[in-house]
């Protein structure tokens, strides 16, 4: 390396996050008590899927361990591939889900960022909010390790809510208690629980704090940021150190809009991001729109974590009913109207939606959502092809022009109006 | 009727489909409703007056569901949609979409928004089927489909009515099973795809007509015709979209026997239980048929084994073979191929996999491989 590549670029430098270090030393404990707790047995280990009831985990003393995160790991470290071609050559689908196959791939292997990859569970715990697959997943991830798995079935809610698929979703979080119950020996805590349930309470409106700093113009953070700092909140949820964090987070933000430090500093452009993040482009994406001064200010994928709270005096039921009325159960008209609630909240002037492979409820209907967004709020929608982990689906020169085409008819639309 | 005018009148009825359901409403002055998956509960929509057909998509490309669909949904979806934009489903009175996977649900959301077909109902079934707690949620989602429908059809399906739905729908069951036994026994009594047109014109027409001429049709076949040499061939999967395959097999030299596909066995093997229907009510009766019958990979049920499924049934029928049927893109049974290919290695039973795709065949190929797997089986001997 030559000397002058060794000076960092002073603008660049001022933007990065100081707070990015107390949450990799944050993970890196988490990660690290959890390979302790694989070794020692000390604590119970319970991997569960990113929409699953995770604060009872921590009123019993479980380590929850969340394998989409962890494969949305092997994405940014660009190991994803290599390990998803280990589950095709299993036999599974390269249809499939790449966190799914980068999951069991890794599991099999044992390769991962993480030295001897992701801690065995002792017991596993998924939420069918957020798609079938999980159900499959984890059955697969049941007879692998041979371990029990507890299948929260949370009825598609089509329209309203109704009265037996609520019943149902709390009738089963009384059996995720005896289930714990009997998986951890002991009984369950209902006041630690209750504590645990406030804690997380708590973190979901940090975190909440911490997206709406971007409704500041120009603003402070990105969704490639929010990407980034989304760790805590999902794995960490209901803990203090989620919540230490997430103030020092929401402190850097406010300050950052003292200090006049943006995310996109020459910010002409604010664009709303749909759907999981491409994890193995996440840097190549944020430069290029901000090479063009557009700033991706909200997505929908960080906010499902800042939508549905814990409400009501028994927190087993309210935590149910935040569950079902997940992002993904729901239909999308209304998840179209949650769109055009953040489009307005953030003052977006563009939608740019990834259309996800390995994700068909999130991203089957997209193509609806686009055209209403379009037509009834004249917002220029962008539409890429491409996968959360899996990069052999992304296409970067196409993805390149049609997202400078789609810069330039947004930049016609601001001038006009303006 | 005689068997081969029996045949050909199924025969008719699975190439057009929607041309004979269409036919079927004007005479029999009925609603008709549409279904995509088989754990719609037809019985219910009998009682309310309605005839129930199935949507299983059309086997040619594409128009305007592209502008809907991403291409990495799977085919059944992609042309079912594609026949609702092209207007060919108008004359439906309405769909019934039942909880299946993630791309029926949103399926549904779609559908509502841009096909023009005046009812439209989601039955969410749950997941689960092994808990107490699923079987109570099941019977109240089946009660509010039993409320919608009386509804919108200003009917009242009462218990009584549905009693007699199910002792229709158990007849074409039991006919279709002994069908079943006869082709597994004597399988040169009756064609591979001659015993399809059978199970898939239950689902294109009123299940009276269909129970008359499968009693002349198992009034008039061949038991004896068997054929103790040939390979016998079993098929896993989720439907089978191209009967031609079927005929490769049979052209090939070997017979098929069975099946766990959802155009097949799934579909008709597990009855509502009468008595059952009696003491506790029939809703309850078509609940727990739900929840008893060999499982769709998008269920959960931990007590159900699809894996020992398959293998007890390759024992059960002889099957020296399996080919495992897939639309592409069907995460739920891709999901599970792993393990079920798994399940046939344990007790060594040879296996191939095709993916399908409708508006895709690929006929050719198929073909060449099916006999070369064949060819092997015999080999194995």
């Amino acid at each position: 390396m030559t000397e002058d590549k060794k000076i960092k670029d002073p603008e660049r430098e001022k933007r990065k996050f100081k707070t990015a270090r107390d949450m990799r030393e944050l993970m890196t404990a988490y990660y690290t008590e959890a390979k302790t707790a694989e070794i020692d047995g000390s604590k119970k280990i319970a991997w569960i899927t990113s929409g699953g009831p995770v604060e009872p985990l921590h009123a019993m003393d479980v380590i929850p361990i969340y394998p989409e995160n962890h494969s949305a790991m092997l994405g940014a470290s660009k190991m994803s591939v290599e390990i998803c071609e280990v589950a095709e050559e299993m036999g599974y689908s390269r249809d499939l889900c790449s966190y799914f196959r980068g999951d069991i791939g890794s599991a099999v292997t044992k390769k991962s960022p993480i030295p001897g990859a992701l801690p065995k569970p002792d017991f596993l715990v998924a939420a069918n909010n957020i798609c079938g697959t999980v159900t499959k997943w984890y059955e697969i991830l049941s007879r692998f390790f041979d371990v029990p798995l507890f299948l929260l079935d949370t009825p598609f809610i089509h329209g309203k809510i109704t009265k037996q698929s609520s019943e149902y979703v709390d009738a089963q979080m009384r059996e995720f208690i005896s289930f714990l119950e009997v998986n951890c020996g002991k009984k369950f805590d209902h006041d630690r629980f209750k504590e645990v349930a406030e804690t997380a309470l708590e973190g979901l409106y940090l975190w909440e704090d911490v997206l709406a700093t971007c409704e500041n113009r120009p603003a402070p953070m990105s969704c490639f940021d929010a990407f980034f700092f989304i760790g805590p909140i999902v794995t960490l949820r209901g803990t203090k150190e989620c919540n230490e964090f997430y103030k020092k987070v929401l402190a850097e933000l406010k300050q950052r809009i003292e200090d006049k430090i943006f995310a996109v500093p020459d910010e002409k452009i604010r664009l709303l991001w749909d759907n999981i993040p491409i994890w193995t482009r996440l840097r190549d994406l944020s430069e290029l729109f901000a090479s063009h001064g557009a700033c991706l200010v909200a997505d929908t994928y960080t906010n499902a974590w800042a939508r549905t709270k814990i409400e009501g005096d028994d927190p087993v039921k309210g935590l149910g009913h935040a569950l079902h009325l997940a992002y993904l159960n729901i239909d999308f008209q209304q998840m179209i109207e949650e769109v055009k609630g953040l489009i307005k909240r953030f003052s977006a002037d563009g939608f740019v939606i990834h259309s996800n492979r390995s994700c068909k409820p999130y991203s089957l209907g997209q193509f609806d959502m686009a055209r209403t967004i379009q037509e009834e709020m004249d917002i220029p929608t962008l539409i890429i092809e491409a996968d959360q982990t899996d990069d052999r689906v992304f296409s970067e020169e196409q993805t390149k022009t049609r997202v400078e085409a789609f810069i330039e008819t947004v930049t016609e639309k601001i001038k006009k109006a303006s | 009727m005689g068997r081969d005018e029996v045949l050909k009148t199924f025969r008719g009825i699975v190439e057009d489909p929607i041309g004979s359901i269409k036919e079927f409403k004007e005479k029999d002055k009925k609603p008709v409703l549409g279904y995509f998956c088989t754990y719609t509960p037809e019985e219910m929509i009998h009682a309310a007056g309605a005839i129930p057909f199935r949507i299983t998509g059309e086997n040619k490309a594409v128009e305007r569901a592209d502008g809907h669909l991403q291409s990495y949904s799977c085919s059944l979806i992609r042309t079912g949609l594609d026949m609702a934009l092209l207007g060919k489903l108008d004359f439906a009175d309405g769909t019934v979409f039942p909880h299946t996977c993630d791309s029926i649900q949103r399926l549904s959301d779609i559908w509502k928004v841009n096909a023009k077909i005046p009812y439209h109902a989601d039955v969410v079934l749950p997941v689960k089927l092994n808990t107490d707690t699923a079987r109570k949620y099941l019977i109240e989602e089946l009660g509010a489909f039993r409320k919608s429908l009386e509804e919108h059809f200003s009917t009242t399906v009462s218990d009584e009515r549905l009693k007699e739905s199910i002792k229709l729908y158990n007849e074409m069951r039991d006919n279709l099973s002994r069908l079943y036994r006869i082709k597994s026994e004597a399988p040169k009594s009756i064609s591979a795809r001659d015993v399809s047109d059978c199970v898939k014109a239950a689902m294109y027409m009123p299940v009276e007509g269909h129970n008359r001429l499968m009693a002349e049709l198992l009034a008039d076949l061949d038991k004896g015709a068997k054929d103790g040499d040939a390979p016998r061939v079993i098929f896993s999967g989720n439907l089978c979209v191209f009967p031609e395959i079927l005929d490769f097999v049979e052209e090939a030299g070997a017979y098929v026997v069975g099946d766990d596909m959802c155009t097949g066995y799934r579909y008709f093997v597990t009855k509502v239980d009468e008595k059952k229907g009696d003491d506790l009510g029939p809703v309850e009766a078509i609940a727990d048929r739900i929840i008893k019958r060999p499982i769709c990979a998008a269920k959960h049920n931990p007590d159900f084994d699809r894996g020992e499924f398959l293998k007890s049934l390759s024992k059960d029928v002889k099957a020296e073979g399996v080919i495992f049927l897939f639309l592409k893109f069907c995460d739920p049974h891709s999901f599970d191929y792993p393990y079920l290919m798994k399940a046939l290695d344990d007790i060594d039973i040879p296996h191939i996999m095709i993916e399908a795709e409708m508006d895709n065949p690929a006929l050719g190929q198929l073909k060449t491989r099916i006999e070369a797997f064949v060819e092997m089986i015999r080999d194995n001997r």
